[in-house]
């Protein structure tokens, strides 16, 4: 009877520890730890990036034995070793494709510099162009200024030249040209005919520098009363004035003003002294723009 | 009678001989752990190397992380927790560096990023003297 007893008892505990033992057994079966295939997934994709997978054999090959260890299978108590294993393996491939990227950015410089250099090859042609290109400009400015500084010194010795034919004098009013009495008879206003070459001179002159104005001046000497030569002298001064507008140079151009026997150059007491003093004085301007960029 | 009864005896003093000795082992493991010197260590110098190279700047996640990982091993250490402060320190490491490799990496981008845009600038600027003349 307690045999028996103990007999069913003990089948009883038999099968209850069989079913424990099932039941353990199937929680605890040993198994990759979760994430492992996660890091397996992520050292796949790294090995089959071309650009990648061949950059960094050491460190992929530390994050594979670290993968390799992490996909280890473990029992339930172990589960943070497993995870453990799982942090240490995942960030093995981190560290490999870092250092395989480290690795591409590297290379790549190769190319870059390569590009850099084609693109400073090129600048330094086209400075270069640029510079022959410059430097040719540069001549033809030189040349022109040439030009132009020669075409000045001519203008000047030309003028210099008209002036001396002239017999003008420069003076801060302008070029002072004086006409002579030889150009009226005593009291007369009248230009004489055959007395007009420093005229026609002066004509000349204003025709070649046509921005040029006159002022032309008459003066006498004391023989008369002063109004009548203040009139003379006047008249003498448009008479001039209207040789030269019958010369073709525009009135507007001419001043004539009488500045009567006050102004005498020489004695009165004396002929060639008179003489002297009747004349007709033509002031010929600088132009305006000349003298101010003369200063 | 005597007899089965000695055998008894015998069997129990076997038992208490055994859990002792278990007993004994749980107590050594628990009393005098060494702390993972050498894991900390090297966690410690991951983690300076990885703050000289920058990391701060260039991957400052992984640095802050490797910098906590290495705090919680010191933690363990003196919670007497020497297996969880062996795992820690090596975690320390590793993150260290990851953020020493990641430092690199994006140094070197930040090179090329550089090379690039200067020659993009070399290419526009003899572009825009190609348009003058």
């Amino acid at each position: 009877m307690n045999n028996e007893i103990f007999t069913r008892n003990g089948k009883a505990l038999g099968a209850a520890a069989a079913l424990t033992l099932a039941l353990a057994g199937c929680a605890s079966a040993p198994m990759a730890p979760p994430g492992a295939a996660e890091a397996r997934t992520k050292l796949t994709r790294l090995q089959s990036d071309p650009n990648l997978a061949e950059r960094a054999p050491a460190a992929l090959k530390d994050a594979e034995t670290a993968v390799r260890t992490a996909e280890q299978p473990l029992s339930k108590p172990d589960a943070e070793l497993g995870a453990h294993r799982v942090y240490i393996a995942d960030r093995k491939v981190e560290i490999a494709m870092a250092r395989a990227s480290t690795r591409y950015a590297e290379d790549q410089r190769a190319k870059l510099g390569d590009e850099r250099d084609r693109a400073r090859l090129d600048a330094r042609t086209k400075e270069a162009d640029a510079a022959r290109n410059d430097a040719t400009t540069a001549r033809s400015d030189a040349d022109a200024a040439r030009a132009s500084a020669d075409a000045a010194n001519r203008d000047a010795e030309d003028l210099q030249r008209q002036i001396d034919a002239l017999q003008a004098e420069a003076t801060d009013r302008g070029l002072v040209l004086t006409l002579g009495d030889v150009l009226f008879a005593t009291g007369k206003s009248d230009v004489k005919v055959g007395a007009t070459s420093n005229l026609n001179k002066l004509v000349v002159f204003l025709n070649k520098y046509s921005d040029r104005s006159v002022q032309i001046e008459g003066h006498t000497d004391n023989v008369g009363s002063e109004d009548s030569n203040q009139g003379l002298s006047q008249r003498r001064a448009e008479a001039v004035k209207a040789y030269l507008v019958q010369q073709g140079i525009a009135g507007s151009r001419l001043t004539a003003v009488g500045m009567g026997e006050n102004q005498p150059l020489a004695g009165n007491d004396s002929q060639s002294g008179r003489q002297q003093n009747r004349r007709v004085v033509a002031v010929i301007d600088n132009p305006a723009p000349a003298s101010a960029s003369a200063k | 009678m005597l007899t089965p009864s000695r055998t008894h005896y015998g069997l129990r003093l076997t038992g208490a001989v055994g859990l002792a000795g278990v007993i004994l082992l749980a107590g050594a493991c628990a009393s005098t752990p060494p702390a993972p010197t050498r894991e900390l260590d090297a966690a410690r110098i991951a983690v300076t190397t990885a703050e000289k190279a920058d990391a701060g700047r260039f991957a400052a996640v992984e640095l802050g992380e490797a910098r906590e990982k290495l705090a919680q091993a010191d933690s363990a250490v003196n919670g007497k927790n020497m297996l969880a402060a062996a795992r820690l320190a090596e975690q320390a490491r590793v993150e260290a560096e990851l953020a020493s490799a990641r430092t690199d990496a994006a140094k070197a981008m930040a090179v090329n990023v550089d090379m690039r845009k200067g020659n993009e600038v070399l290419r526009d600027e003899m572009q825009r003297t190609g348009d003058q003349r």
